[in-house]
Order: C-alpha cells, then structure tokens, then sequence
C-alpha cells in the first residue's frame, strides 16, 4: 500500500514538474494558431476557436501579413535564422578545437602559471555584458568586424570557451593516460595517439561543449543586437522585434518563437545521450 | 559510460559533425560581404534610426535619392529600447551617422553629449519651421537652439469603452477625477467591469503621471527646471492623493502599477480598461478588429482635472530628425531632414501609422480628417492638441533619472507603503539633490 | 617506459602521471625540455588570443572609467576619483537594497532549480514507462533563447490576458485576476519561476549524468544490507551528488547574477525597486542615467560578488574532495 502511494506520488511529481516545463511552449505553439484578437481572450482559448495559419504565412509571404510592425521582421526571419545557426556552428566549432586545446593542456601537462590562468578563463566568464559591450563595440569597429557574423562568433566563443575549457578538462582527466600510451607503443605518433584513440573517446564531452556552446550563442541577445544591424542580426533579436515598446503582435511573436525554439532542439535530442556522458565525468570530477 | 568500446563508429560520427562545422565556414565570408563602394561623385548618408515602420523611412529616402541622384542616404534602424545604447556605441566607436533620429527627451542628452548639431542659420530652416503646433515646435529647442525637423508630434489622450459606459446608464464626459471615480463606480457596480480605470504607470510610463499633472493645469517643475512640488503647486499631491483613493475604492485595477504604454494598449484592446490615459494613435489599433477585442467602442473624452473649472491640458510628446555633429556632409544631411520632416512625409506617415503630424495646417486637411473619423472623433483630437504643452523639466540632465525614481515613489504611495506627501517629497528632495551634483 | 620518451619526444608531452622520459642525448633532451615547457602555452594560445584579445582592452577600459567621473551628459569632464565611485556605490541606499534583491533573486532561483532537477533526475534516473519521451521534453525549455523565455512569461504572466490566471481562475484557486508582477509579494518568485524554467535542463543533465555514474554494486551492497530507500538515497546518491550539486550551484549562480533579459523585459526593476538587482542597477546608471563611470564600478561589483561566491563553493568542493 505505502509503495503504491509512494509511487503515485512519484508519478504527480513528475507530471508537475512536466507540466511546469512544457505547458509555456505547448501555449506558445497555441498561440501560434491564433490572431491577435482571440489571443486576448478572456478566459483564454485553449483551444483556438478559429485557428489559423496566418501567423506562419506571414514568414512565408512577408507582406501578406499586412503587419505595419511585424512585417520587416518576418521578412527578416529566414535570414536570420541562417544567421544564427552559421554563427552558432561556428562558435560550437571553435569551442571543441581551442576549448580541447587547452582543456588537454590542464588534464595532462603541468606547467607553470596554470591555476593562474584557469582562474583567469573564469573570472573572464564573470564580467557582466552590461559593463563591457560600448568599449567591446569600439574594438569591434576597429577590427572592422561590426556588422559582420564573425563579430558574434568571437564575442560568443570568449564568452562560452571557459565554461567549456574547464569541462573537457575534467572530462579528460578520467580518461586513462594508458590509453594513448599503449598506442604510443605501436608506434603511433602523438598526434595520431591524439586523433585515433583520445578524441574519440573523448566523444560525450566533446559533443555536450558543442552543443552547450550552440546553445548559448543561438540564445544570445545583447551582443548580436548591438554589433550586427537589423536586417542582418540574429534570430532572438529578429523574434524580440514582435514585442517592442510600440507594439506587440501575439501570433506572430509566438510562431517566431515556435521557429526559434526547433533548431536548437532537434540537435539537443539528437545528441541527448551523448550530453549527459560528456557532462558526467565533468560534473562528478569536477 | 560503455559506449567507449566502439571506436569505429565514432570516427565516422566526428567526421559528420566536422563536416557541418567546415560547410558552415564556407559559408561565412559570402554572407559577411557588407554593401560598401559606391559610384563616385555620389554622397553617401547613413541615417540612424529605432524601428518603426522601416518601409516608410526607406520609402523616403528613395524617394529622396530619386529627385537628388548626387546623394545616396540608406538607414539602418535599431529595436527601440535598445536605441540609446547603439547611438552611444555609434559615437563612442567614432562611428556615428549622419542624421539620426530623436525623441523629444533625447534631444538634450544628444546635444549635451555633442551628438547632434543646431540647425539655426541652415538654409531655409525658420521657414521649415513656422507652422508647427506649438508643442512640436519648442520640443524641438533645447538651451535657446532648435535641433531637428519634426518627425511627428502626438498627445496624451484620455480615453474610454463606449460600450461599457452605454452599459453603466452614462452619457456625460467625466469633468473632474472625482467623476471619474464616480463614473467607475457605477460602471463597477453595473457588473461591466471590477476594475474600470486603468493608469499605466509601470518605470517607464511617466507621460501618463503628466498627463494627468497637465489635465489639472498643474507642474512639477519651473522654467528653471526646479521642483515646485508638493506644496508650492499643489496639483501633484492632489493628484497623487486622488489616485490613492482610487485605488482603496476598487476603481483603480492594480494591475496598473506594473503597465507601460503598450501593455495598457493590450489592456485596453483586451477589453478590460473602461477609462484609460494612452497615447492618442493607440487609438487606431484599439479600433482596429483584427487587433481589438473591442473595435469601434474607444472614444476620447479630454483629460479630466481637479475641479469643474478645467482646464483638460495634457502633455504633448514628439520625436525628432536631427543632423549629426559629426557628419561631413553637414548641408546635405540638413537638406535630407528637411525633406524628412516635412508637411507631405508627415501626413504620409500619420494615413499610414496614424501618429499626428506636426503642422497645423494638416490638421484642417481633409485626406487626415478623413482619416482620422476612421478611428476617433476629431474634434476632440484636434481640442485635446490645442490643448498639448511640453512638460518642464525634461531639458534637465538628470531628467531621465529622477522620472525612473518619481515613478517608483508614485507606486509606493499606491501600494500603500508611503503616504502621497511623503512619496512626492521624496521625489522632489530626489530632483533637487541630482540637480546639485 | 622506454618508449614513452618516444612518444613525448615528439610533441614535447610528458604525461604527468607518466615517470619522466629517460634522456638519450643531451641536446635532444635539451629541444625536448624547451618544446615541452613551451607545449601547454601554445595549446592554450588560441583560446587566451580568443577570450582575452577582444575583452582585454574594453576590460581595461572599463575599469579605467569605474575610477573616473565619467557622465556622457557632460562629455568634457573626465577627472579621476580614485575609488570614489566604488564608495559611492556600495554606500549608496539603492545598492544596498539592490544587493538584498540580488540575494534573493539569485538564492531563490539556484535553489528552485536544483530542487526540481534533482527531483526530475532522480525520477528520470528510474524505469519508467515514457523516461526516454520524458527526457528529450525536459531539454525543451534549453532550446528557448532568455529573451524569448522572458517576452513568453510576460504573456503567461499578463494580468488581463495571460494564461496564468486563466488556468488559476478555471481551476478555481483564484477568485479573480491576479497581477503577478506588480505584486511585492509575488514578483521575485514570479521571475524566478520564468529564469528557473530556462535553467532547469541543464541541472537535470549535469545530475542525470552523475546518477548515471553510480556504481551498481553500491545500491547491491546496501540492498544486502537491508537498508531502507531512504537511507540508500541519502547514504550513496546524496554524497556521489555533492559535486555536481556544487557545480551547478556555481554555473547557476554565475549566470543570475548576470541575468537582465527578465528584468529588462517582466519588472524594468518595479514594482517600486523590488526587483531591481545589481545588474539592472548597472545598466540604468550606465544607459539612463548615462553616467558610466558609475555604472561601471557597479559591473565590477558585481565581478566581486561573483568571485567570492565561487571561491566560497569552491572552497566547499575541494573540503569534500578530501573527506572522499
């Protein structure tokens, strides 16, 4: 009897905290089938008395909408779509090449001035946005990278590379230094060692950094609305333009984000299992 | 952790993965090559604006390059609250554009920080000027200079639900706030609506808290820019104090405290304002049936005040096309907002948006009249502009500061935590204390 | 172990678990000793060149405004202060009470998180029917940028419209409409329930995958031993979960005291200042009140509190990691 009320209450967690976690996105997508004037219904519609696609054409056809506001924006939405992944697989990309570089370099080798700059890597991930982004902009402009997607996809790297540096060096710690040495002994050079037996094995991690790192630029905000202009930006500042001070459109701000969110998720569940490996031995090595 | 064994398909996994990371490299540098290079002779003017209704502005400045080949402007335009950083990034980086645009309480911050020049002694400028509704006109000056063309210029208004009124049995325009508490009484008690006045005034809605100080013919502040509340004008306390009530009487919704102009836009679109401070162009989209739950029920009354006696002023706000102080095109540019800011692109913009225009002589045009009827009674609209002054103290430096803490003391004497005497005197010992530093 | 120095002659490794090389020939030890000194710099070069390059100079730059008057409303005045800004700030009644904020805000926020992630880890953790359905939702809210996240609760959150209330309402826990965030009582927990929401599925995965990681032969020992559920939770998964738990204690930490899309987006730092934490104080000094000399000092501020957090958790991790 107590196991069964155990198990039921096991079973009402885990739909509350379900619940919790989806019931924000599954209304999202509702309100992706609404227009603006049932959206504000009270008590909402659950279901959409008079459900439409209007929302989505209007990114299919821009000026269909007929949108004074939000029409620039789905205009701009594929483009920045592709915007935000390409500087999104970039950043992913650089993460696992510099953040294995030197990840190895603090599993493996001693050398002097390396707690120092571990804790440099951290207290770099510290400084808030907010304190830095005029004078980042200036350097930005100097390099003449302002406008550009590369712009983002440094500022992102150097924002994400400490968080990752230090989970694949934990990751590699737990990885036995015989391994490459056994292949050492047949031979291999280090930087075969390296590529046909380390980084493979080394695989969950290198996949979990790469996909937190997607994460987080395909999330960032601040940087991109500041150093890359409106019809060349990203897609959270294209999806923030539905909501302004001036005007928001329900519909359309709810299918763009319906838009943003399944990217980033379908690479999440597809590399699901691998995430949690990676994450393991850094969460439990520290 | 045993999925080490296979190292096989592991390899062939990385390589997939890396061949997504390469084809997206290749991808880059076609999608970073920026518009430069222009044909020679042609002068290039970069304007810089926040984002409404971009078609309109790059329509005019087509428009432009069309009747003068030898100038070439191109805008770019920034999401509106973020619009202050990017100029500040723009100049800081040393980067600025040519023409940029401005609100009404940007100007002095803009022409403090050297960002924007004087356009007295341009060519042609007084005659640009002169027939200007008064409110747009001074919003334009700042320390005995003028520094802009107008972009447009609107009022605060005071609206209501004309559906919920004919239900509540009422007929007569609310004079005073004390019939507005009556008002919303009766609306309340007829089971229309539990909380029938909504006034937005979440940290960024201080035009509404002037509104209303202007419906009184009240002030906050001289022309020296120096607090004359709570006592020597008492109108704000009065106000204050009224608000209060309305609030411990059920009239006020509550949910007021945390709204801004757009969110008590929605409020009023959803059905749920009876009486309402917004600004006037809300009033197309309240109107509108693919945006309103309630089109065609919002009408205007003119701002209510203290007593029977009046006199229904409200503030009037408007925003600016300025020419940067850094440009090196100086004439062109000026030539530019000229063309920008004047009477034609102005009733463009108001038949397309519905914000007013700045020249009095469009208000008697029959194309605005006629559209104007769509959405709201005229004669109200054009009574309540004449009635519109800019409000004092918004050349202060530590203007944009102290309307943040002003409305923080507003919500706390309406939370109840402080008495309106003790809210306002705060705020007042506030402006004098950032106006000594 | 001959043939170790092979290998680390080449690239200049040396293993350090591994016994040191035994050297063939001087001068060759001598390259080798160089390129093996230089080895770990230059694998970390990139990553320095990366983060360092482009935030050294607005760093400095920064700093360097923090210790000046600096107000673009007067852009002639740059005089120095010293660290006047620094006791401007931290003796000023706003930071004070923005600190207090802050503390909530970002307590409340990591303590939420890891409750329910834990909680979602331990069930997840169990075969159930559905756990692998269950899993892929829960990275769901991962996937939602913090910008969207915040612009999402504010329509959930509405109080004429939002879907909160509607559901509260039909439900009958409410009599009527709530005002959410205008409410003292309940805005910081209605902003940190929309900044959990986004946090959660990194806390489920950082523990799932330590729970994942228990020895079996753990849970068979005490499962010999008789002990009770409750007992093997709190004897072996709780201690095995120390760690993770003070990591995310310090990722979630890290990121809300720098969060600000919630605020910029739900509060603007009202009702009052009941939700202005320190990173909003940064930013209106900084872009309202334009005076960046202060606003700056607040950024480092804030660096400040972040680091003796860290170093305070830090300190816990490494005190456990000797009593195991």
């Amino acid at each position: 009897m107590a196991l069964r009320l155990q198990r039921w209450a096991l079973y009402f967690c885990l739909a509350a905290a379900t619940f919790y976690l989806l019931a924000p996105v599954v209304w999202m997508l509702l309100l992706s089938f609404m227009t603006q004037a049932e959206a504000l219904s009270t008590p909402p519609h659950w279901i959409p008395l008079h459900p439409t696609l209007s929302n989505y054409a209007a990114f299919v056809h821009p000026d269909s909408s007929g949108a004074q506001f939000g029409g620039a924006e789905a205009a701009a939405l594929p483009q920045s779509m592709l915007n935000s992944v390409i500087v999104a697989l970039w950043v992913a990309g650089l993460n696992v090449v510099l953040g294995t570089m030197a990840g190895y370099s603090f599993a493996r080798l001693d050398f002097r001035g390396r707690n120092l700059l571990m804790v440099s890597y951290l207290v770099a991930r510290m400084i808030p946005a907010v304190g830095i982004m005029i004078p980042l902009f200036v350097v930005l402009n100097k390099l003449g990278l302002l406008n550009h997607l590369a712009s983002l996809v440094l500022t992102e790297t150097s924002e994400t590379l400490p968080f990752s540096i230090w989970l694949l060096a934990a990751y590699f710690r737990t990885i036995p230094p015989d391994l490459e040495h056994a292949a050492r002994v047949d031979r291999c050079s280090w930087s075969r060692a390296m590529l046909k037996v380390f980084l493979p094995i080394a695989r969950p991690a290198l996949a979990a950094v790469a996909v937190f790192a997607f994460m987080e630029s395909w999330g960032a905000f601040l940087y991109p609305l500041l150093f890359t202009p409106g019809d060349n930006t990203t897609l959270p500042v294209t999806v923030a333009g539905f909501a302004t001070n001036v005007q928001i459109d329900y519909g359309l701000l709810a299918t763009a984000g319906v838009l943003a969110v399944i990217p980033p998720f379908i690479l999440a569940f597809l590399f699901q299992r691998w995430i949690v490996q990676g994450m393991a031995s850094g969460a439990v090595t520290g | 952790m045993s999925a080490f064994g296979d190292v096989g398909t592991t390899r062939r996994n990385l390589l997939k993965s890396s061949a997504l990371v390469i084809g997206s490299a290749a991808l880059l540098p076609a999608l970073q090559s920026c518009g430069s290079g222009s044909g020679s002779g042609t002068v290039k003017l970069a304007g810089q604006g926040w984002v409404y209704d971009p078609t309109f502005h790059n329509g005019l400045a087509k428009q432009y390059a069309q009747k003068n080949p030898g100038v070439d402007p191109e805008f770019t335009f920034e999401q509106g609250e973020k619009y202050l950083e990017k100029i500040i990034a723009l100049y800081t980086a040393g980067n600025a554009p040519d023409v940029v645009f401005a609100h009404d309480n940007d100007i002095a911050n803009f022409a403090d920080s050297g960002y924007i020049q004087p356009i007295n002694g341009m060519d042609g400028w007084e005659d640009s000027l002169k027939d200007l509704i008064a409110f747009d006109r001074t919003g334009l000056d700042y320390k005995g200079k003028t520094w802009g063309m107008p972009y447009y210029g609107d009022v605060m208004a005071f609206i209501y639900n004309k559906d919920m009124v004919k239900k509540a049995g009422i007929s007569e325009a609310p004079q005073t706030w004390a019939d507005v508490t009556e008002q919303a009484l009766a609306i309340k008690k007829a089971g229309v609506l539990d909380t029938p006045f909504v006034f937005p005034m979440d940290n960024t809605s201080s035009r509404h808290w002037f509104a209303a100080i202007h419906g009184s013919g009240g002030n906050m502040f001289d022309e020296q820019n120096k607090p004359v509340f709570p006592d020597q004008d008492t109108t704000a306390l009065q106000f204050l104090t009224w608000l209060v009530s309305a609030a411990k009487a059920g009239v006020l919704d509550p949910a007021s405290l945390g709204l801004g102009t757009t969110t008590g836009m929605q409020t009023f679109q959803a059905g749920k304002a009876a009486f309402m401070t917004d600004a006037h162009y809300d009033m197309k989209a309240n109107n509108d049936p693919t945006k309103s739950k309630v089109p065609g029920a919002c009408g205007q009354y003119l701002m209510p005040s203290l007593t029977d006696s009046g006199p229904h002023k409200t503030i009037g706000f408007s925003a600016a096309y300025c020419v940067s102080a850094k440009t090196k095109h100086t004439k062109e540019s000026w030539d530019f907002i000229r063309y920008l800011g004047n009477s034609d692109a102005n009733r463009q913009l108001f038949l397309r948006d519905g914000q007013a225009p700045a020249y009095t002589a469009l208000q008697n045009d029959p194309q605005v009249l006629a559209e104007l009827q769509k959405w709201c009674d005229p004669e109200i609209a054009n009574k309540q502009t004449q009635l519109a002054y800019r409000q004092n103290g918004m050349d202060a430096p530590w203007f944009a500061q102290w309307q943040v803490f002003n409305q923080q003391q507003v919500q706390q004497a309406v939370l109840g935590k402080m008495s309106p005497r003790q809210a306002l005197q705060a705020s007042a010992d506030k402006a004098t204390e950032l106006s000594k530093q | 172990m001959i043939t170790e120095s092979a290998g680390g002659r080449e690239a200049g490794v040396v293993d350090r678990t591994a016994d040191a090389p035994v050297p063939r020939s001087r001068g060759r030890t001598r390259r080798a000793r160089t390129g093996r000194r230089a080895f770990p710099y230059l694998l970390n070069a990139p990553a320095v060149v990366v983060i360092f390059s482009l935030i050294a100079y607005p760093v400095g730059l920064s700093i360097w405004y923090s210790l000046h008057k600096y107000s673009l409303r007067r852009p002639g005045v740059f005089d120095f202060l010293g660290l006047k800004n620094y006791v401007t700030a931290v003796t000023s009644a706003d930071f004070r009470s923005a600190l207090w904020v802050t503390f909530e805000f970002s307590a409340g926020s990591v303590l939420v998180a890891l409750l329910i992630g834990l909680a979602l880890a331990l069930i997840l953790n169990r075969r159930i029917p559905g756990r692998r359905l269950v899993r892929a939702l829960v990275l769901v809210p991962w996937a939602v940028p913090p910008i969207i996240n915040a612009t999402m609760w504010r329509l959930i959150y509405d109080a004429h419209t939002g879907a909160l209330n509607g559901l509260l309402y039909q439900l009958g826990l409410i009599h009527r409409y709530q005002d959410w965030l205008t409410d003292p009582r309940f805005v910081v927990v209605m902003v940190i329930l929309a900044f959990v929401w986004n946090r959660v599925p990194l806390v489920v995965i950082v523990l799932l995958a330590s729970l994942q990681a228990v020895p079996a032969d753990l849970y068979e020992a005490a499962r010999v031993d008789r002990a009770s559920k409750w007992c093997q939770f709190r004897r072996i998964t709780l201690p095995w979960l120390t760690r993770p738990i003070l990591i995310v204690l310090i990722l979630e930490t890290m990121t809300s005291l720098r969060s600000l899309e919630l605020f910029y987006v739900l509060t603007s730092g009202g009702p009052g200042n009941s939700t202005t934490v320190v990173a909003w104080l940064s930013y209106q000094t900084s872009f309202v009140n334009l005076d960046f000399g202060l606003g700056s000092a607040y950024s480092y501020l804030i660096v400040l509190i972040t680091a003796i957090v860290t170093v305070v958790y830090l300190r816990l991790i490494f005190a456990r990691g000797e009593v195991h």
